[in-house]
C-alpha cells in the first residue's frame, strides 16, 4: 500500500474540509468542480459544506481490499447533505443493524489508511450517526 | 451509409482460462468466426480489440493479437468502455463498415481476469468510477455501487430478496444448458438465500463472477454479404450514452439513466415504440452483472413499467415461452463476465438465436426475427443498446 503525498495534498480541500462548489443557478456540487453539472455555467464559487445530512441508503461491503483490512466490513452511505447534493461516503462508528434510512449523520475526520512501508497516515472524511441526546 | 451484417461468430468457453495466453484465447474466437463465414485473414480490412486489461500481462493487446492471428498489417486499436468494452469494439467495427471505409471488419473482445490474484482484480474493478473520492478515500468496491442501487430500488418498490433471487435462479437454469458457460449448474432459491453477503443487500449469488473468455464477430457491408452467406444477421441500430463518473453526481439510484437513453436512441432509429418494445423482440441479452441490474434493465428497455420489472421475473415472463426471454444463455451471472468480451458474447448469442443455432434447451421461438442486447459499463458510466435482425434494414 503506497501513499503518494502530492495526491493527498492537492485534494486536501475535498478530503478534509468538504469544500464544494455553488453555481449562480443555485446548484451545489461536491466534490468541487469549476463547471456546473446542472446548467454548464463556469460561475461556480467555492463553499464549505456543513457536513450535516440525512442517510438515504446504505450498503455493507464484505469484500477484502488491501490496505483496508482493519475497517472490514465497510459501511457506505448515500447521504443527502443539508446543502442539497447527494453523495456517497463511508460511515464510521456504526454497528450492524443500527442504520436506517432517514438517520441524521455528520462528517468527522478519521484515519483512512496508512502506508505499510513508510508509516504515512492518510486521513479523510467519514460520516457518523447523530444519536438522540447529541445535539 | 451502408447496411452492415454479422456474417460470422466465434465464442470460447468462459471460465478460468489460465490454460492459454491472451492472444491464444482471442484466436479461439477469431478462428471460429472465420470458419463460420468461410473467410480468411486476408479478407479482413480492419480489426478492433475490446479489452479492459488492467489485470492482464499485455499492455498493447491489439497488436499482440493481430500478430498471433495473422491480421497484420491491417489497422487496429484496442478500445475501452469498462464492462461495455465489447459493445464499444463492435461499434467501432460497425461504423467503419457502415461509413464505407472498409467492407469487412472484425471485432474481438477478450479478457483474462485470472491473470491477477482476486484481491488485485477486485481492487482494479473498484477503481472504475471516480477514483479520487470514492476509491482512494474509502475503498468502495464495485459491488457496493450496485448494492446502493439494490437498496434504493428495494425500498422504493417494496421488493423482497427473493425477487432478486428469481433472476439468479433463471440465469443459472440456462447457464446449466450452455456448454460455454462458467457455471453450468442450476441453483435453488434456498441456495440463493443461504449464499454469503458481498455488499448488503447483494450476495455472492447476485454477482457475476471473475471470468476469462473471448468472443468475435465478423461484419460485412451489404455489397459483399451475398458472397459470404445467405443468412446474415443485420445490425438494425445501436444507441449509446454515458453517465457521470462520480456517483455523487447522480440523482436516481433506481434505474440506469444512460441505458434508458441508449435504448430510446436505438428504438427511434429502428421505429420501435418504447412502451411496447418487448413485442418486437424474440429474445434479449441484458447486462446482469448483478441481479438488480437485470431488473432495472427490464424497465430501462421498456419491457416493464418503472417499479414493475421484478414482477416480470416473479411471473417467469423472461424464461423461454414468456413475454420476452432474457439472458437465456445464462447471462453474465452464470455464463460469466469477461469484461471486454461480454458485449460481443451478447452479439454472438443473439445472432445464433435468430439463426436457430443456440444450444439445446436455450433456443427461443423466432417469430419476429429480431433481438437486442444491452451492455452497461460501470453503473451506467457507459451504455450501449444494439438491435439485431434477420431482416435487412430498409435504408
Ligand atoms: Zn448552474
Amino acid at each position: 500500500m503506497n501513499v503518494f503525498p502530492p495526491q493527498v495534498w492537492r485534494e486536501k480541500e475535498t478530503l478534509y474540509r468538504l469544500i464544494g462548489g455553488k453555481c449562480n443557478c443555485g446548484n451545489v456540487i461536491f466534490p468541487y468542480s469549476p463547471v456546473c453539472n446542472k446548467c454548464g455555467s463556469t460561475s461556480v464559487s467555492k463553499i464549505k459544506l456543513s457536513g450535516k445530512g440525512i442517510l438515504l441508503q446504505y450498503t455493507v461491503t464484505y469484500q477484502h481490499r488491501p490496505g483496508f483490512e482493519k475497517t472490514q466490513p465497510t459501511y457506505v452511505g448515500l447521504i443527502k447533505l443539508q446543502e442539497g447534493p447527494e453523495i456517497i461516503a463511508p460511515l464510521t462508528d456504526v454497528d450492524e443493524g443500527e442504520l436506517k434510512e432517514g438517520d441524521k449523520v455528520e462528517a468527522v475526520i478519521r484515519r483512512i489508511k496508512s502506508d505499510s512501508n513508510n508509516g504515512l497516515i492518510v486521513y479523510g472524511t467519514k460520516f457518523r450517526l447523530i444519536k438522540d441526546g447529541d445535539k | 451509409m451502408k447496411n452492415v451484417a454479422i456474417v460470422g461468430t466465434g465464442h470460447t468457453k468462459f471460465g478460468v482460462r489460465t490454460d492459454v495466453n491472451l492472444q491464444e484465447l482471442a484466436w479461439e474466437a477469431i478462428k471460429q468466426a472465420l470458419e463460420e463465414a468461410s473467410l480468411d485473414q486476408s479478407d479482413i480490412q480492419y480489426f478492433v480489440v475490446g479489452n479492459f486489461g488492467n489485470w492482464s500481462s499485455e499492455e498493447i493487446p491489439a497488436v499482440v493479437i493481430g500478430e498471433y492471428s495473422n491480421l497484420n498489417p491491417n489497422g487496429t486499436m484496442r478500445v475501452e468502455a469498462a464492462c461495455a468494452t465489447g459493445s464499444a469494439a463492435l461499434r467501432d467495427a460497425y461504423l467503419s463498415v457502415k461509413s464505407g471505409e472498409v467492407d469487412i471488419a472484425l471485432a474481438v473482445g477478450v479478457e483474462q481476469m485470472h491473470q491477477s490474484p482476486n484481491p488485485n482484480t477486485i481492487e482494479l474493478i473498484g477503481r472504475a468510477g471516480d477514483y479520487f473520492w470514492e476509491f482512494q478515500n474509502f475503498g468502495l468496491t464495485f459491488p457496493s455501487y450496485y448494492a446502493l442501487h439494490a437498496s434504493a430500488y428495494m425500498s422504493k418498490y417494496n421488493v423482497k430478496e427473493e425477487d432478486l433471487g428469481n433472476i439468479a435462479v433463471k440465469n443459472h437454469y440456462y447457464g446449466a444448458r450452455n456448454p460455454y458457460a462458467q457455471f453450468q449448474k442450476e441453483i435453488t432459491m434456498e441456495d440463493y438465500l443461504n449464499s454469503r453477503p458481498v455488499a448488503y443487500p447483494l450476495r455472492i449469488l447476485d454477482s457475476s463472477p471473475i471470468t476469462d473468455g473471448a468472443a468475435a464477430v465478423l461484419l460485412a457491408s451489404e455489397e459483399v454479404v451475398k458472397r459470404i452467406t445467405d443468412s446474415p444477421i443485420w445490425i438494425t441500430s445501436q444507441g449509446t450514452a454515458s453517465g457521470t463518473a462520480n456517483l455523487s453526481r447522480r440523482s436516481d439510484f433506481t434505474h440506469i439513466e444512460a441505458a434508458e437513453l441508449a435504448a430510446k436512441q436505438a428504438y427511434k432509429k429502428a421505429g420501435i415504440n418504447f412502451e411496447t418494445s418487448w413485442k418486437y423482440f424474440d429474445v434479449a441479452e441484458v447486462h446482469d452483472c448483478f441481479t438488480i441490474a437485470e431488473v432495472m434493465a427490464y424497465e430501462d428497455l421498456g419491457f416493464a413499467k418503472r417499479g414493475e420489472g421484478y414482477q416480470l421475473a416473479r411471473e417467469n415472463q423472461t424464461y423461454i415461452g414468456g413475454k420476452i426471454p432474457v439472458n437465456v444463455d445464462g447471462g453474465l451471472k452464470a455464463k460469466g463476465h469477461p469484461i471486454g468480451a461480454t458485449g460481443i458474447s451478447m452479439a454472438v448469442s443473439i445472432t445464433r438465436q435468430l439463426l436457430y443455432r443456440s444450444h439445446k434447451g436455450t433456443q427461443v421461438d423466432v417469430k419476429n426475427g429480431m433481438g437486442l442486447f444491452h451492455n452497461v459499463g460501470g453503473t451506467g458510466h457507459y451504455a450501449y443498446v444494439t438491435i439485431l435482425s434477420s431482416r435487412r434494414p430498409s435504408s
